[in-house]
């Protein structure tokens, strides 16, 4: 899974919601190089959320192609796309990333069993959460009855369990208080440069640009395409 | 790892799970209660009494004198005179047969008097005979045997004294306390009302009627038990008595005879046959409850299925995780599929489970009220299809929640939209 040169390699990619109206998202080309941490924002309703779901295989584009590390999330059928998510992108939202019945453990467990990494363990599982900033004990807690802070750090252990190489977060601080927020950043980011894994990171809030390697307009991204085009 | 979570995720709904669970429980209760009654019923009613051929009675209705005859319920509204029985129970092609005396009680338990032929000739279930589990039949007039019920629940063994209520109201007013019985012998276990019944000779029981006179003890004319045994014990009259033929080609002449008797207004019935109408009365009446049994578990489970077509809006969010983390689209199907299964087969379990504690506390009221002897297991290979098939509908019906599971997570993306 290393032979790929760029992390991102999207072509030609249309996507609509419904078939006969115009599409919200167009991008003739965007390309990442692996290991870089990219900020995008834009404005509300203008596809943010929905590039993230074509990147991570959720849902497809009319047309166009969309390769993430080197495969073609377009060429393969559906459960390889599930697959191919479980394992090699950690995906994070906005907020309830997590069941919040299950306890803190099982909800990470969750994602192993998706992502089929056997060798995973509780105590790896353990490791991660304590590097991140929680104390194991937490583990047994019910993931509902965290504080937002750490049910967002605990959703970044699971993105982080099964060692992906591509991670992409949704507005991830937006219901943090500034404080949280600066140490999720840390703590993602610092994680993220451990195995130098790709950040696409989602968010309207212009002050966290400067964590990044490039700020990005999703509107940049799709006029460059059309001028390219 | 589906189960494990779907059962999470329907333990986090427990108020709604487990009303659903409880309402399929009703509807397993019912279905697998009304037929397991409805077999066993059969089941019970038809070996109640086999190898008799004919049993006679004052004319009533026949499904009447069965009843009262057989399985002591209701009281016959006349009594046939002892010429009569002897008349026809020495006809050559009469083998054997069993006269039958009703009208008194011990604590609640009917007082047959008979003679000893009963318990050489009464027949239940496949022709099996009665036999006797301790002591021997009675010989002389003050001598009573107890069906195993009986001597079952009131704790008696042969030996005991015993006194006679007329009447057979539990709590008989007038008493015949002035001639005790002696318990010579206790039954066997039949399943049948011949359980549930005391058996004395009929000169017992006109012993203990010779100072009475339609019901009431005469007073000023008390006879004792010795003084009475000096009176001419030959019953008047009898409530009914059961025929048995040398060869059943006689059996519609003989009937035919009784039916047209000219000194009294007599009826003889096949008990068989009268067993089947009864059947086929009850029979009609039980195919209703079935169907409407039937009709409430498929209610149960279009309800399990908008519980969980209800709770898809709230659980998009659930959804959407589980397909960040990789779950397919089919997983949530299963996801929904298992949760509809778990539930089912909780409520079965539920269902099944009350339904044997109901009939294990409903036994000795069905069986001493009515006659009817109900096993506690209502499983048999039927059920297990029944069971099988109330799976198959929840699976079904599950299938609208389940394809809407599918569906959503499919054609939304990685956000829920508020
Ligand atoms: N599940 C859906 N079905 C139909 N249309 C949708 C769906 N999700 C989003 N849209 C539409 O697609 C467009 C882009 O939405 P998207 O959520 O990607 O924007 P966004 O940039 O993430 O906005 P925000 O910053 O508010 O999160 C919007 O017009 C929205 O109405
Ligand atoms: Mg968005």
């Amino acid at each position: 899974m290393t032979d790929f040169d760029y992390a991102l390699d999207l072509q030609n990619v249309s996507f609509s919601w419904h078939k006969r109206q115009a599409p919200v998202l167009q991008i003739a080309e965007w390309r990442v190089e692996p290991g870089r941490r990219i900020f995008l924002h834009g404005a509300s309703g203008s596809g943010k959320s929905t590039l993230l779901s074509l990147i991570s295989g959720i849902l497809v584009p009319a047309s166009g192609q969309i390769k993430v590390l080197g495969t073609d999330l377009t060429k393969i059928g559906g459960m390889a796309r599930d697959l191919f998510r479980a394992r090699h992108i950690g995906v994070i939202f906005q907020q309830f990333n997590l069941l919040p019945y299950l306890s803190v453990e099982a909800n990470i467990n969750l994602a192993v069993k998706f992502g089929k990494r056997h060798g995973t363990n509780h105590n790896d599982i353990g490791v991660l959460t304590q590097r991140l900033g929680l104390d194991r004990s937490i583990l047994t807690h019910k993931a509902g009855q965290l504080s937002v802070g750490q049910q967002q750090r605990v959703a970044v252990a699971r993105a982080l369990i099964n060692h992906p190489e591509l991670i992409i977060a949704d507005e991830p601080t937006s219901s943090l208080d500034s404080d949280t927020r600066d140490e999720f950043m840390r703590v993602l980011l610092e994680s993220a440069a451990l195995n130098r894994t790709t950040v696409i990171f989602v968010s309207h809030d212009k002050s966290l640009g400067h964590y990044f390697d490039q700020e990005i307009s999703l509107h940049d991204l799709m006029q460059a395409g059309e001028s390219k085009a | 790892m589906m189960l494990k979570l779907a059962i999470a995720s329907l333990w986090n709904r427990k108020l709604t799970v487990t009303l659903t669970v409880l309402s399929i429980a009703v509807g397993v209760f019912l279905l697998l209660g009304v037929e397991h009654i409805r077999s066993e019923a059969k089941n019970s009613f038809s070996k109640t009494v086999s190898g008799v051929d004919l049993i006679v009675g004052a004319r009533t209705g026949p499904l009447n004198l069965l009843l009262y005859s057989v399985f002591h319920i209701g009281n016959a509204s006349n009594n046939i005179s002892w010429q009569s029985y002897r008349e026809f129970s020495q006809k050559p092609e009469v083998a054997w047969s069993i006269p039958i005396s009703l009208g008194d009680s011990h604590k609640g338990y009917r007082v047959v008097g008979t003679s000893r032929d009963f318990f050489e000739h009464f027949h239940y279930g496949q022709k099996q005979n009665l036999a006797f589990k301790s002591g021997r039949a009675f010989d002389s007039v003050y001598e009573a045997v107890l069906g195993a019920q009986v001597a079952k629940t009131l704790d008696y063994q042969p030996g005991q004294s015993i006194t006679l209520a007329h009447g057979i109201a539990k709590v008989g007013f007038s008493k015949h306390d002035d001639k005790p019985f002696i318990v010579t012998g206790i039954l066997a276990p039949t399943g049948t009302p011949v359980d549930q019944a005391v058996y004395v000779s009929l000169a017992g029981i006109e012993a203990i009627h010779i100072n009475w006179q339609g019901g009431v003890h005469i007073p000023g004319r008390s006879i004792g038990a010795e003084d009475a045994l000096k009176h001419d014990l030959t019953p008047k009259s009898i409530t009914a008595f059961m025929v048995g033929l040398n060869s059943k080609i006689s059996l519609f002449s003989l009937q035919r005879e009784i039916n047209n008797y000219r000194d009294e207004a007599l009826v003889g019935i096949m008990p068989g046959i009268t067993l089947m109408e009864l059947w086929q009365m009850i029979g009609a009446l039980e195919n209703i409850l079935q169907l409407i049994s039937i009709l409430v578990l498929f209610a149960t489970l279009m309800g399990l299925s908008t519980m969980l077509l209800a709770s898809m809006k709230e659980r998009e969010r659930e959804m959407a995780v589980l397909r960040a983390i990789g779950a397919h689209a089919g997983s949530l199907f299963f996801l929904i599929e298992i949760e509809a299964l778990v539930v089912t087969v909780t409520g079965i379990l539920v269902g099944s489970t009350a339904l044997c504690i109901a009939l294990l506390t409903a036994r000795t009221e069905l069986s001493e009220q009515y006659g009817l002897f109900i096993g506690i297991n209502p499983f048999t290979p039927l059920t297990f299809q029944y069971l099988l098939g109330i799976l198959a509908v929840s699976f079904i019906l599950a299938l609208l929640p389940s394809i809407s599971a599918y569906r959503n997570s499919l054609g939304s993306g990685l956000v829920v939209r508020t």
